[in-house]
């Protein structure tokens, strides 16, 4: 039985794949330069949290959790009921 | 009278302002929420949530929430079952400690009721600060145990158990920017049709029957970044995939802006699903899995949000009153099911929000 080369087998974009994954992931993390405690005037407005209003979001999300078949991806728990409407 | 009920958290939150403002450092919330549709579904949802820090380390919550749904829907009155209405309370507490400035540790328990339904939901989370406070890591874990029960001449019991994580980074780019990545993973294993929708094939009636065992992942990107004059522009994307065969995504941008007292913001979120691989829209034969659940067909859908703020001045001892309303305009387009083909709605929500 003839060997299968694997690497040959890949094209060439499926082998690029991981190498661009890796290069994203150092790009994210290179992007964390230091900002000093007095340089985050911007980044202290509420509406640079990643959730403005809580209480509204969790009912905003109900609505999608139950009218939808996608669900998780909030970083919080998934709501409760049935849903059945 | 199912209205009253309803609209007694909202009372109650209203009433207990006063009172909690008397106690320690803390903040209470209370808002009413409309779902409507040219569908007939209606959907009343009333909640009150309290929290309070003590010691400066533990903070504790609570909160109370009650929907009542009505629905005459088309694809509800096909299933030959009348218009149907319900009321589901759901009760909550939770408690996390911040047992250094850069980690906080939680738990929660909620629990939730209906005629039929009953579920118990635990979780807990771990957060830590790195890097100087540029990189939040958090670890989120999850488990709901529900009761299905259904009386009458076609009773049964059958439970549903949900075991649910997910991770998230959140990065601090620069002076601006702020990425956060949430990757989310879970399984459900029990009982997932409803009870109530029989499917007719060669003049018999099936009960719907999907795979006991569900696994989803979801991997989320959000993006904040500051402007000038207060404007924050927030993006997110989401892309899902589950074990029947659903493939989602959406995808989101608004923006916030702050005026002095008031706050104003818009934003516009579009969202695609795949089928279920075994859903089909008229089964020729019985099948091992059946369904007419219109959440496992092919469809689309769009909300366009308007939000607006105001923190009217109040006394010395209270922090901050905030006051937010926001209104969603949206329409689903489905695909391939037969029993509808649009659904347009609004929601509404108007909430209150005291600290102190």
């Amino acid at each position: 039985m003839p060997s299968v080369d694997t690497a040959r087998s890949l094209s060439p974009r499926a082998r690029l794949r991981p190498l661009a994954v890796t290069a994203a992931i150092v790009a994210l993390l290179g992007g964390c330069a230091t900002v000093a405690p007095w340089e985050r005037e911007h980044l202290a407005r509420p509406a640079m949290e990643s959730d403005t209003n809580p209480p509204a979001t969790a009912l905003d999300e109900h609505v999608f959790e139950y009218r939808e078949g996608a669900t998780g991806g909030r970083g919080v728990g998934a709501g409760s009921g049935c849903g059945c409407n | 009278m199912q209205l009253s009920h309803g609209v007694l958290p909202f009372v109650l939150g209203v009433v207990l302002f006063p009172a909690w403002a008397e106690a320690q450092r803390g903040a209470v919330d209370t808002r009413v929420f409309v779902y409507a549709d040219q569908n007939d579904t209606t959907i009343v949802t009333s909640a009150v949530s309290a929290s309070g820090v003590v010691d400066d380390r533990v903070e504790i919550g609570a909160r109370y929430l009650v929907d009542i749904v009505s629905s005459a829907s088309v694809d509800v009155v096909t299933q030959a079952t009348d218009a149907m209405s319900d009321v589901r309370h759901e009760v909550g507490a939770s408690l996390a400690y911040r047992g250094d400035p850069d980690q906080r540790v939680g738990a929660s328990y909620a629990r939730s009721v209906e005629h039929d339904y009953e579920s118990h939901n635990v979780s807990a989370f771990y957060a830590r600060d790195l890097r100087e406070r540029m990189l939040t890591l958090s670890l989120w874990l999850g488990h709901q145990r529900s009761e299905i029960t259904v009386s009458g001449a076609y009773a049964f019991e059958r439970s549903l158990l949900a075991y649910l994580g997910s991770v998230g980074l959140d990065w601090v780019l620069g002076q601006r920017d702020r990425l956060e990545l949430v990757l989310s993973g879970s399984l459900y294993d029990g009982f997932q049709a409803s009870p109530y929708r029989y499917l007719t094939i060669g003049g018999l009636a099936y009960a719907e029957n999907h795979p006991d065992t569900r696994g989803r992942g979801a991997l989320t990107l959000r993006h904040r970044h500051a402007f000038e004059r207060n404007v924050t522009l927030r993006t997110e994307a989401r892309f899902y995939r589950d074990s029947y065969g659903v493939t989602a995504g959406n995808a989101e941008v608004g923006f916030l802006q702050e005026r002095g007292l008031f706050d104003v913001g818009a934003s516009l979120r579009i969202y695609g699903q795949s089928a279920a691989r075994f859903f089909e829209a008229r089964y020729a034969r019985q099948q091992r899995y059946l369904t007419l659940d219109k959440e496992l067909t092919r469809f689309m859908n769009a909300f366009a949000t308007l939000m607006v703020g105001v923190r009217p001045r109040v006394g010395e001892q209270v922090e901050a009153l905030r006051v937010d309303l926001r209104a969603s305009f949206f329409g689903f387009r489905y695909g391939d099911y037969p029993f509808l083909r649009r659904r347009l709605g609004v929601t509404a929500q108007l909430g209150a929000t005291l600290s102190f």
